[in-house]
């Protein structure tokens, strides 16, 4: 998505830059730690998994050594640990040639090798960047030397390297010149492997091959020897790992499975698309095993969700007084529409009273009336004169649900509509952003997620084959949205938010294929709940509420779920138009009792 | 066809096997031609090369006991001794995959070869000796990498760590075709383990005093040796050690210590060497067996150490007992509970986490 009339965090704060592009102290003044911040930073092998845009890069960027260095007020030396980043997807490494070499015999080899020159060619940049204070400048020449001399042509040399080649003729005495034999090793591989692309006859590897125990490891604990590399555990910090080829992940999960983590971890972070966790040898790792995980998806929609709203709250804060803006509520600078609420309340009141008056109605506490108001209202809205669009999503909590505990969902439209308000304000400085630029900004943005996103999706599918299985995700998101609505506008229904639902018996792998690109690109997010026989859990699939202004739905708070049978989903996939007549003429209760693979709404829960 | 001189019986196995292409990565190659014609130059170039390599380019300069084309040659004997092969299964011996067998043999045929530039690292060298020979194996790196990191496994650690043949894949594929490196690297690593024998000691300079002081120990070691046998039947192997009252009355030299300007000599008496010898043999038993069972596994060593006076009738006879695996395991790796990573979920410390929860 981009960010339209978005320049700079200097004049707009919430302004959403990759971290890659972000400056040390940016970094550091833009991040607000997430509590698995915390376990990221001890050793042993993790991934981290989240959608784009959950601050999973912007995590692994301030575990690097300037964000460090700047958070800890602490010099390169002192540092707790060394974080060596590489972004995945900005290497070369899973171009389609690199593809093709998973073919040839010990494709293995090779990959590994591709992956070992990535990563020490990043981990010597980074000493270059920051390790310059760890030595003199005479001292420096010296220790390199020396670690040439003794180590890494030794190293090398054992790897099948011939330093015959002018451009590698040892004579090292800086960080860049063992930048430039990576750099030489991986071009001579990028040759090779561009070489074999055009060649229909096996074409023999006949470079170096480096390995993972007999190259990185005994490097990485000879620069701690040398001095070139503070005393402390290195972690690789391999962000978007989804981008590696099949053979490349299996490699990385090998190096996994070593669990040689007292002086070297792996931090991976993934998309939700991480291809495989089977080894180069078939073999599966497993948590807490080989690794440990944080999912970012669960963590934020599920049963900690709480800590959301509060993470968002001090980014906002954070992000204002960059630009100046100082102690401003995020409430007070998103702010909810007034006559908007205030008619929700009265909706409560009357709900209130009406339950009081009802004895069969039992007690319901005030703050179940507020919760069921904002349904009715939309309903009301919708029901008289066709204007359920006239409800405005807006306010600071709004906008949270809304984000689906995505940031970056919070920060892109924000970003945009601070443009918004401040052309609006012609020239005066933006103290608030009105409900009505809010609103349109969250509407244009579940347009996009609707229709220009799904068009996105189809021009970049892999195969033809891919596309079918794309339409029929738009089916089911379109169906459970009109599913969802058609129970919000049932005046009699006893579960009117819902939100999410729950496969009652086992779904097949094309119905799982499509739900999985579902959760993959943001429709839909994954939590589990416990099933009701009490007998183990259950994937609980939960709605992006980005969608809610085209359904009309409530983004607010909590919110029950349905139980429904693959079967019921895969003809919504099939025929969405079938069913939303049978919804329209039928009603949400109509379609439950037309329908015999669909059961009852199940009890209320928190999501 | 070429020809491998003083052939072992695995070889001649794979020469058999080696004719159904479809059993190897590349069809066309000749991997059994690719072999015999490595075996050769190595004859030519390296094995006449190793020892004196070993002898001068070694941080401890000494008489190392030898690790010429014999020694290659024993190693490759005793891994088919371990693998129950004989010429009586030539054509049906099928313990290993035509492949894996191609793999295992060039990797005997490597694994010492680092010693031509002194002990140290010598195991880590493999992958750099291989492609010397590259064309002649077919020209592929990657391939020949499998193979050094078998090889590799031998000896020596991996990052400070001695279970390198836990580094392997279980299970690798070259092409289409599987192997089972961990497998391979354990049958070489204790082939190579089991072969001593006299042939080894350089007899002629022990007799006559003329062995590096620190050298003798070594040698007096091997010359002990007097048989070594594995019956892949009863899964044991049986060493028989004989020793003369000379070699046992006194100690003999094995290291040079330094401390500081002063120069010793470390001595020990042969009989506590060839224990610790066969407590090494011992756990590497139980090493490897762990990488080969299933396929295969040394389940015993049985050793007989006799002394003997010069008409060689038996003075002594040293009680070892048969080394295996037996008994209720004690308890002397400590507990779960006591482990590091576990402290803090235990007893108390979980009571009082999961309180703070509630």
């Amino acid at each position: 998505m981009n960010t339209v009339g978005v320049s700079d965090l200097a004049t707009n704060p919430f302004a959403v830059k990759t971290p890659e592009n972000l400056k040390p102290q940016e970094l550091v003044d833009l991040f607000v730690p997430y509590p698995e911040y915390e376990n990221l930073q001890v050793s042993g092998h993790q991934f981290l998994h989240g959608h784009r845009g959950s601050g999973k890069s912007m995590m692994l960027k301030m575990m690097t050594p300037d964000a460090q260095c700047l958070t800890r007020g602490c010099s390169v030396k002192e540092l707790p640990y060394y974080g060596s980043y590489l972004s995945i997807k900005a290497t070369d490494i899973n171009a389609a040639e690199y593809v093709r070499i998973e073919n040839e015999p010990s494709g293995f080899i090779l990959s590994e090798h591709v992956l070992i020159t990535k990563l020490l060619g990043s981990l010597f940049l980074s000493i270059k960047k920051h390790c310059a204070s760890l030595w003199t400048e005479q001292d420096s020449h010296s220790k390199i030397k020396e670690f040439a001399e003794r180590v890494l042509f030794k190293r090398l040399s054992y790897a099948g390297w011939e330093s015959s080649s002018p451009q590698t003729q040892p004579s090292l005495s800086k960080p860049q010149d063992v930048i430039d034999i990576f750099d030489y090793i991986h071009a001579e591989t990028a040759r090779y492997i561009k070489r074999r692309a055009f060649s229909r006859e096996y074409l023999p590897y006949a470079g170096p091959l480096l390995g993972f125990q007999d190259v990185l490891l005994p490097i990485i604990d000879e620069l701690r020897q040398y001095g070139l590399l503070p005393d402390c555990p290195v972690f690789f910090l391999l962000d978007d790992a989804d981008n590696l080829s099949l053979q490349q992940t299996k490699v990385l999960n090998t190096w996994v499975s070593y669990r040689s983590t007292d002086n070297t971890s792996l931090k991976i972070s993934t998309q939700m698309n991480y291809k495989t966790y089977r080894t180069t040898s078939g073999i599966k790792i497993e948590s807490p095993h080989d690794y440990s995980e944080i999912n970012f998806t669960s963590v934020y929609t599920g049963s900690v969700k709480e800590n959301y709203p509060k993470l968002v709250e001090k980014i906002v804060e954070k992000r204002l007084l960059m630009v100046g803006i100082k102690g401003v509520n995020p409430r007070d600078f998103f702010p909810a529409d007034l006559v908007q609420e205030e008619a929700i309340q009265r909706i409560s009141e009357e709900l209130k009273a009406r339950w009081s008056a009802n004895s069969t109605g039992g007690y319901r506490a005030a703050d179940d009336a507020y919760r069921l108001a904002r349904p009715e209202y939309i309903r009301r809205l919708s029901g008289k004169s066709k204007q359920g669009s006239r409800y405005r999503y807006a306010g600071f909590d709004q906008l949270v649900h809304i984000s689906s505990g995505i940031i970056r969902f919070f920060l892109e439209p924000a970003a945009r509509m601070f443009a918004d308000q401040l052309k609006a304000n012609n020239g005066l400085p933006v103290t608030h952003i009105s409900p009505s630029i809010q609103d349109d900004e969250i509407r244009q943005q579940c347009d996009n997620l609707l229709i220009e996103k799904f068009d996105e999706m189809k021009g970049d599918a892999e195969t033809e084959e891919d596309i079918p299985s794309i339409d029929k995700l738009r089916n089911i998101i379109y169906g459970l949205g009109c599913l969802f609505q058609a129970h919000l506008m049932d005046e009699e229904a006893s579960q009117r938010r819902v939100f999410s639902f729950i496969i009652s018996d086992t779904p097949p792998k094309n119905l799982e294929t499509i739900l999985r690109s579902g959760v993959r690109f943001g429709y839909l997010y994954e939590d589990t709940i416990g099933k009701k026989s009490g007998m183990g859990r259950t994937k609980l699939y939960v709605l992006s509420r980005r969608l809610a202004p085209a359904f009309k739905l409530d983004p607010m708070g909590f919110s029950n779920y349905l139980s429904l049978t693959s079967n019921f989903l895969l003809d919504i996939s099939e025929r969405p138009n079938n069913f939303v007549n049978r919804l329209k003429t039928r009603g949400a209760r109509g379609v439950l009792e037309d329908s015999p693979q669909l059961s009852l709404i199940e009890d209320f829960r928190n999501e | 066809m070429t020809d491998i001189p003083n052939s072992q019986i695995l070889e001649r196995i794979f020469q058999a096997h080696s004719k159904d292409k479809s059993k190897f990565p590349r069809m066309p190659n000749d991997y059994y031609v690719q072999y015999a014609n490595f075996v050769n130059l190595l004859r030519a170039d390296i094995y006449p090369q190793v020892d004196a390599g070993l002898a001068s380019n070694s941080a401890t300069p000494g008489y190392y006991t030898a690790h010429n084309a014999e020694h290659f040659d024993e190693v490759v004997r005793y891994a088919g001794d371990l693998l129950g092969a004989s010429e009586a299964n030539r054509d049906s011996w099928d313990v290993l995959s035509p492949y894996e067998l191609y793999v295992l043999l060039v990797a005997i045929r490597i694994h010492d070869v680092g010693n031509l530039e002194g002990r140290e690292q010598h195991e880590k060298k493999c992958f750099k000796f291989l492609n010397m020979y590259e064309q002649a194996l077919g020209g592929d790196r990657a391939e020949l990498k499998v193979i050094a990191k078998i090889a590799e496994a031998h000896g020596g650690k991996i990052n400070g760590n001695k279970d390198t043949i836990h580094f392997l894949n279980p299970q690798e594929k070259v092409g289409n075709i599987t192997i089972r490196p961990r497998l391979l690297a354990s049958i070489l690593r204790f082939a190579d383990e089991i072969c001593e024998s006299r042939n080894r000691a350089a007899t002629y300079a022990l007799k006559r005093g003329a062995l590096p002081p620190h050298s003798e120990i070594y040698h007096k070691y091997a010359a002990a040796i007097k048989s070594s046998h594995y019956g892949s039947s009863e899964r044991r192997l049986t060493l028989e050690f004989q020793l003369e009252v000379n070699d046992v009355i006194r100690k003999w030299g094995k290291a040079i210590l330094k401390t500081g300007d002063e120069v010793s000599l470390e001595e020990d008496y042969l009989i506590d060497e060839i224990l610790d010898r066969l407590d090494k043999m011992n756990r590497e038993r139980k090493y490897c067996n762990i990488y080969s069972r299933g396929v295969y596994a040394v389940e015993s060593i049985r050793a007989t150490i006799r002394v003997v006076d010069d008409e060689l009738d038996t003075l002594e006879e040293i009680p070892v007992p048969e080394l295996m695996d037996a008994g209720y395991p004690d308890e002397d790796n400590g507990k779960l509970r006591d482990k590091d990573g576990l402290r803090a979920y235990c007893g108390e410390a979980l009571a009082a986490k999961m309180k703070d929860r509630t």
